[in-house]
C-alpha cells in the first residue's frame, strides 16, 4: 500500500523494506476574496486547469496567515478587501516572497486600477466575468514565471556589481564569440595605419561600434571625426555635406561652407552604407580616395586634405559592380582592409553576454534591478534568429525589463514572436543539462574575472543542484536509484529533492 | 424594469467551469445564500440609513452579478453604487427587486436539473 502526504520535514523515518519516491512539486494557489461566489467561481476553474492545490482566503488578514502557513506559488488577489485594500496587501507578500505572483481580481473597469496593479507589480490582472481561457493562460504563465525562479538562472546579477554607466556604454563593445574575436584582433591589427577600412555585415551588426573602436585605437583619436550616412541625404545635398560648396553654387547657398572632408581634416570620416553612394558621386570620392584632393561644389580651388576614410556596408559589393552600380577602381580603394562584422546568429555565445549588457543599462535607465534570468528565457533568445541583429538585441532587452513583473526575467517577459516553443527536435533533457552546465561554466568565468570570494562553494551548489534535477527527472523521482547511479546516499539525494521542491511520497514494498 | 433583462446567463455560466453543470449548480448556490446576505445587509442600512454600507454591497453585488453572468444585477448595483444617497431609495428599491428575481432564477434552475 502507497501512502502519500506532505513531506514534513523531520520525524519521517523510512525502514529497508520501504520504498521511497518523489514527484513533481504541486503548485499551489491561494484565491483571496471576501465574496464566496468569485472564490467558488476561481477555484473550479482552477480544478479544471490542472493538478493545482487551492487554499481559500476571505480578507487580507486571512491572506498574510496563509502566507506563514503554506508555501504559496500565485495569488488571484481582489482589490477591494474589507479589512485592507489589495495593493497594500501586495506590498506585504512582496516583502514576505518577492517570487509569490499576483494577478489582480477586480469588478472596477477603472483603467487606473489596471495602471496601478501593473505599477505594483502584479503578473496580470482580471477583470470580472472570469473567463476560463484567460483564466487558465494567465494562472499557467504565473506558474511558470513562478517555477523559472526556482531554477538556477542563466544570468544572475550581483547587487555588488555595479549598473552600468549609459554615457560609458556606447564605448562598450563587447563580444566573446570566436567571431567577434577575429573581429577585435583585425581592428587591432589596423587601427594604427592610415589605410581605408571596408567594414562589412549586416544591418544592426554593429559596424558602426567597430569603425568608432578603430578611430579610439589610432593615431587619429584626438583629430576630428565624422559619421555620415550615405543612405540619408539625396545627391545633391550628400555632395555639398562632403566636399562643401561656394557661396551661390546653388539655389539658397548664400555663403561658403566646408565640406566634412574639410573639416575632419587630419581625422577620420566614417561613411556608413558606401554602398547607396550615388554613381555619380563615386568618381569625385575616388579622386579624393587617390590623391586628398577635391574642389567645392561650384569652386574651382582644388582643396587639399588628409582624412582617413572607413566605410561600412550591409550591401554586396562585389555584386554591385558586376551590376553596374558601383565603381570597380572604387571598391579596390576603400577596401584597403576589409573587417567582416558576423551576424548575431553567428555569434550565440555573444547573446548571454550582450543581453546582459543591455539589461544592465536598461534597468540602470529605469531604476529596477532584477536577479536575474531565467535559463528558459535564455534558451529563447539563443534559439532566435535575430534579422534586427544587436540593435533587435538591444530593444528587446529594454521591452523585457519593462515587461518584467518579477525579480527574474522569464519567458513571459519577452515580446510574443520569442516566446514561441523551443525547437523539440532535440533531446530537452540533455538540453536541459546541456544548458545547465554552459551557465555554470559562464557564472564561474564570470565569478572569477570580478574577483567573486566563493567561486567555489557557489560552483559546487550549482552543479549539485544541476546534477540533482537532472538525475531525479531521468528516473521519475526513484531517491534509492538515483543515489545509486551518481553514487551517494539516499539522505543526500532526498535532501536536495526537498531543497529542490520536489514532493516525498513514502510507501512499503 | 431597466433594458437590461437578462437575469443569468446559465450557458456562460456552465462554460465557466468547460461545461461541468455540477460546479455551475455549485457557483449558483453559493451565489444566491450571498445574494441573501447582501439584501439583509441593504435592508439593515436603510433605517437608518448608512449609504457607505450599502455602497459597498453594491459593489459586492456587481460582483456577484459579474461572476454569474447577471447583466441586470450588474446594472442595478452600479447605479446604486455610483448615484448619492439623495437620489438612492429608488434605485435601492429597484436592486432589492433584481436579487429577489435573480434569486428566484436560480433557485428555480438548481431545483430543476
Amino acid at each position: 500500500m502507497i501512502s502519500t502526504g506532505l513531506y514534513s520535514g523531520d520525524g519521517l523515518e523510512v525502514n529497508e523494506t520501504e520504498v521511497e519516491l518523489v514527484s513533481h512539486y504541486q503548485p499551489r494557489i491561494l484565491i483571496v476574496d471576501d465574496e464566496p461566489a468569485t472564490r467558488c467561481a476561481a477555484k473550479g476553474m482552477l480544478e479544471k486547469i490542472g493538478d493545482l492545490q487551492i487554499v481559500e482566503a476571505s480578507n487580507g488578514a486571512e491572506c498574510l496567515e496563509c502566507l506563514s502557513k503554506y508555501s504559496i506559488d500565485v495569488i488571484l488577489l481582489d482589490i477591494h478587501l474589507p479589512d485592507m485594500n489589495g495593493f497594500e496587501v501586495m506590498k506585504s507578500i512582496g516583502q514576505w516572497d518577492a517570487r509569490i505572483q499576483v494577478i489582480f481580481l477586480t469588478a472596477d473597469s477603472n483603467s487606473q486600477f489596471t495602471i496601478d496593479a501593473m505599477q505594483a507589480g502584479a503578473c496580470d490582472y482580471f477583470r470580472k466575468p472570469l473567463n476560463h481561457d484567460q483564466v487558465s493562460q494567465i494562472v499557467r504563465q504565473a506558474l511558470d514565471s513562478r517555477r523559472s525562479l526556482e531554477s538556477p538562472l542563466a544570468i544572475r546579477f550581483e547587487n555588488s556589481v555595479p549598473a552600468c554607466d549609459p554615457k560609458r556604454a556606447s564605448s562598450d563593445f563587447i563580444g566573446i564569440s570566436s567571431g567577434m574575436l577575429e573581429v577585435f584582433k583585425r581592428i587591432g591589427r589596423v587601427a594604427k595605419q592610415s589605410l581605408s577600412v571596408l567594414i562589412t555585415g549586416e544591418s544592426g551588426s554593429g559596424k558602426e561600434m567597430v569603425a568608432k573602436s578603430i578611430v579610439s585605437n589610432s593615431n587619429r583619436s584626438h583629430k576630428p571625426f565624422a559619421a555620415i550616412n550615405c543612405a540619408a541625404f539625396p545627391e545633391h545635398l550628400l555632395e555639398s555635406e562632403l566636399f562643401g560648396h561656394e557661396a551661390g553654387a546653388y539655389t539658397g547657398a548664400h555663403t561658403q561652407r566646408f565640406g566634412r572632408f574639410e573639416q575632419c581634416h587630419g581625422g577620420t570620416i566614417f561613411l556608413d552604407e558606401i554602398g547607396d553612394l550615388p554613381l555619380g558621386l563615386q568618381s569625385k570620392f575616388l579622386r579624393l580616395l587617390q590623391e586628398q584632393r577635391f574642389e567645392r561644389v561650384g569652386g574651382n580651388t582644388t582643396v587639399q586634405t588628409n582624412v582617413r576614410i572607413i566605410a561600412a556596408t550591409n550591401r554586396n559589393l562585389e555584386e554591385m559592380v558586376a551590376k553596374g552600380c558601383f565603381r570597380e577602381d572604387l571598391l579596390y580603394r576603400i577596401n584597403g582592409f576589409r573587417i567582416h562584422v558576423p551576424p548575431l546568429r553567428e555569434r550565440q555565445a555573444d547573446i548571454a553576454v550582450l543581453f546582459e549588457h543591455f539589461l544592465r543599462l536598461a534597468m540602470s535607465e529605469m531604476e529596477k534591478q532584477l536577479e536575474g534570468v531565467s535559463r528558459a528565457a535564455l534558451t529563447r533568445l539563443q534559439d532566435y534568429a535575430w534579422p534586427g541583429n544587436i540593435r533587435e538585441l538591444q530593444a528587446t532587452a529594454r521591452q523585457a525589463v519593462i515587461n518584467t513583473t518579477s525579480t527574474v526575467l522569464d519567458t513571459a517577459a519577452l515580446p510574443s514572436h520569442l516566446r514561441g516553443a523551443s525547437p523539440q527536435s532535440k533531446d530537452e533533457e540533455a538540453i536541459g543539462l546541456a544548458d545547465g552546465l554552459d551557465n555554470l561554466k559562464h557564472n564561474i568565468l564570470r565569478d572569477i574575472s570580478t574577483g567573486k570570494e566563493d567561486v567555489y562553494h557557489c560552483a559546487h551548489r550549482e552543479l549539485d543542484e544541476i546534477l540533482m534535477r537532472h538525475a531525479l527527472s531521468r528516473d521519475d523521482g526513484n531517491l534509492t536509484m538515483v543515489a545509486k547511479k551518481l553514487g551517494v546516499a539516499r539522505n543526500t539525494v532526498r535532501k536536495h529533492a526537498v531543497n529542490l521542491g520536489w514532493h516525498i511520497r513514502t510507501g512499503r514494498k | 424594469m431597466h433594458t437590461n433583462t437578462v437575469l443569468c446567463d446559465l450557458r456562460q455560466v456552465c462554460e465557466l467551469f468547460s461545461g461541468d453543470v455540477q460546479l455551475a449548480r455549485e457557483l449558483l448556490l453559493v451565489s444566491k445564500a450571498s445574494l441573501e446576505d447582501c439584501r439583509e445587509t441593504v435592508f439593515k442600512s436603510l433605517n437608518p440609513l448608512d449609504t457607505e454600507a450599502i455602497v459597498k454591497t453594491a459593489h459586492k453585488l456587481k460582483g456577484i452579478g459579474l461572476t454569474i453572468f447577471s447583466p441586470c444585477l450588474v446594472h442595478a448595483s452600479e447605479i446604486v453604487e455610483r448615484n448619492s444617497s439623495a437620489v438612492m431609495g429608488e434605485h435601492i428599491r429597484e436592486l432589492c427587486r433584481t436579487i429577489e428575481i435573480v434569486e428566484q432564477v436560480i433557485l428555480e434552475w438548481t431545483q430543476h436539473d
